[in-house]
């Protein structure tokens, strides 16, 4: 039996800054600024329902809302209320909301008005429906889930819950899914003790106080949100979310919003400075600068110190098996240049308290200067896929390499090379994995879905067109009899986020094939390059 | 000579020209992404000859804000039928 008594988790520190300083601005969304204690408030009472209504500490609660102040405070109260917090993104297909839903086996999800129409949708066809926290009492819940709805009456009468279920280290603080090669999401949990060490590391790094403004650019679906709302809370800072049009002119929302640290993937600098929109200068509040979830280009990394040159531009990687991030470097114009591989700023260093080696096929480690596949081990690797053992195994491996005998390694599929000064350089995948505007997506996923359409024998897909060494869409051949592409594209669209949708589905008589007698995808990309010549840029690792 | 509108925003969203309608909003279909709103403003300056700062990129998020916003900004001549 587990020791239950409450050691420092995710919520603590938002807790005691709460306690603290109750007055300071928590979250600003929606043109509203939230303080702390009202966050706090909103977040324990809501926890005291769910308690209430479980009879007890609740396992895994989903948030079920989008950039709104119930996505914030239902992470927290899912938190407080002893549970795992799962996000569910209302912008994905109800069918993959399902999924994820059914996946996770959820005690209770919390509804923003946003989601609300949603719902009767993703609960379709399942025996017992979770609980139902839906805190705005304006919001209709469908009346065959009015059972399973916690009554607006008794959130709004509840008082924030004192004594909080107890969470030790090795419980889930979050679990997230994502694109996985069999045509469903993969869950991947992530432990608070996983999670507070990458915390502790960046608090150092960083050092942010309550004067700070944090954007909240990524999506609750995507782990790098966490950075985001705990790197605030930690610090007492305020956490400040664009809307979606703010998006798209973030050097308006930094400026009027007095952000002093700005994090997003690198393709929100490439689309700014296409528009001429990352001015010098412009951006002078900001101290820090970061980016991660792609590979960010050496021009990008340059136009951005000079809009903000007050600030230092890191680049950071990671994947989220090994919590948010597990390398980071510093970029400097001067001394990062003779580091530079396709001109793309480097991934750098393992963050203190991480071990990494680079491996070949075999698992065996590299001859020096070498590029091999990135292992890395320590306190932020995750126990393993949700539900998934098998391919837990697969990843999660241990290496007989001195001094890591012992120790637990994640295999990124991440191809690098090793830099003289103890970082590390990306090069390519070496699966199908690609990144789409920073978003993780396996090509077998899309490739599976395409699979079960009508007269469909193959597909194969690739990132294109590449922009910038990156690609900001997907391209599916498909080969097979009295193929519908449009009756295809109407079904990716069902079953699979925005990003994840082919921009284009082509129908090939057979497939090129390699020296392998596998598909040669590199002939496909090099068609593609032929056909449109002006979007070809870039080498990229498709 | 004036451009119409219509096939100028189905041609950088790649779809078809009857979809455009008053209507249609960013994020209101698929194509009509972050990417392609750059892509569209970048347009909708070389055609009509009207800049488009970071203000009007935020507003500029419907077919019909778009219209208006041409007819009250683009100059004379280059201003859509």
């Amino acid at each position: 039996m587990m020791d239950r008594s409450d050691a420092r988790s995710l919520r603590t520190d938002f807790l005691s800054h709460a306690a603290r300083h109750p007055g300071d601005v928590a979250l600003e969304v929606g043109g509203k600024s939230i303080t702390y204690d009202e966050l706090s408030n909103r977040a324990r009472s809501w926890a005291r329902v769910l308690v209430e209504a479980k009879g007890g500490r609740l396992d895994r609660v989903g948030v079920f809302a989008y950039r709104s102040a119930t996505a914030y405070a239902g992470v927290l109260a899912a938190l407080c209320s002893g549970a795992t917090f799962v996000p569910l993104n209302p912008t994905f297909p109800p069918a993959r909301t399902r999924q994820m839903l059914r996946r996770a086996a959820l005690d209770a999800v919390i509804i923003d008005t946003g989601a609300a129409p949603q719902l009767a949708e993703v609960l379709e066809g399942d025996g017992e429906a979770p609980l139902l926290l839906v805190p705005d009492a304006s919001t209709e819940t469908p009346a065959h889930l009015r059972a399973s709805a916690i009554r607006s009456e008794d959130i709004h009468r509840a008082t924030p819950l004192i004594d909080l279920p107890a969470v030790v280290p090795e419980d889930l603080a979050y679990l997230l899914f994502t694109s996985g090669t069999t045509g469903e999401p993969k869950g991947v949990g992530v432990t608070h003790g996983n999670a507070l060490h990458f915390m502790d590391v960046m608090s150092r790094r960083y050092e942010l106080t309550r004067d700070d403004r944090l954007s909240q650019t990524f999506d609750q679906t995507f782990d790098l949100s966490v950075f985001d709302m705990f790197m605030a809370w930690h610090a007492g800072a305020a956490l400040c979310v664009p809307s979606k049009i703010d998006m798209l002119a973030p050097a308006r929302f930094i400026t009027a919003q007095r952000l002093t640290l700005w994090f997003s993937v690198p393709s929100v600098a490439a689309l700014m400075i296409k528009k001429s929109s990352l001015r010098p200068s412009s951006m002078p509040l900001l101290r820090w600068s970061l980016f991660c979830g792609e590979p960010l280009p050496r021009a990008s990394a340059d136009a951005w110190q000079a809009a903000a040159p007050n600030s230092i531009v890191e680049n950071l990687f990671g994947p989220t098996e090994l919590t948010i991030a597990c390398t980071v470097h510093r970029w400097s114009p001067d001394s990062s240049r003779d580091e530079l591989v396709h001109d793309l700023v480097p991934i750098g260093r393992p963050l203190d308290g991480l071990g990494a080696v680079l491996v070949d096929d075999a698992l065996q480690p590299v001859a020096a200067g070498e590029p091999g596949e990135l292992c890395m081990c320590g306190p932020q690797t995750v126990p393993g896929y949700w539900q998934d053992a098998a391919r837990t195994a697969d990843r999660f491996v241990q290496l007989p390499i001195s001094p890591y005998e012992q120790r637990r390694f994640y295999r990124t599929g991440d191809r690098v090379v090793a830099l003289r000064d103890g970082g590390y350089a990306y090069i390519g995948r070496t699966d199908h994995q690609i990144k789409v505007l920073g978003f993780r997506v396996e090509l077998a996923e899309i490739e599976a879905v395409l699979g079960r359409g009508q007269g469909v024998l193959q597909a194969v897909c690739v990132g294109w067109p590449i922009e910038d060494s990156r690609a900001t869409g997907i391209v599916a051949f498909v080969g097979g009899t009295s193929i519908d592409p449009p009756a295809l594209l109407s079904d990716a669209q069902a079953r699979l986020p925005v990003y994840m949708v082919p921009k284009e589905i082509i129908v090939v008589d057979e497939f090129p094939l390699n020296a392998n007698g596998k598909v040669d995808r590199n002939a496909l990309v090099a068609r593609l390059r032929a056909r449109d010549p002006a979007t070809a840029g870039g080498a990229g690792s498709v | 000579m004036a451009v119409a509108l219509e096939p100028l925003i189905a041609g950088v969203l790649k779809i078809p020209i009857p979809s455009v309608s008053d209507d249609l909003e960013f994020n209101g279909v698929a194509e009509w992404d972050s990417l392609n709103h750059v892509n569209l403003m970048l347009e909708l300056e070389r055609v009509y000859g009207v800049p488009i700062g970071d203000d009007e990129m935020v507003d500029l998020i419907s077919v019909r804000a778009i219209r208006q916003f041409l007819a009250e900004r683009a100059p004379a001549g280059s201003r859509p039928e």
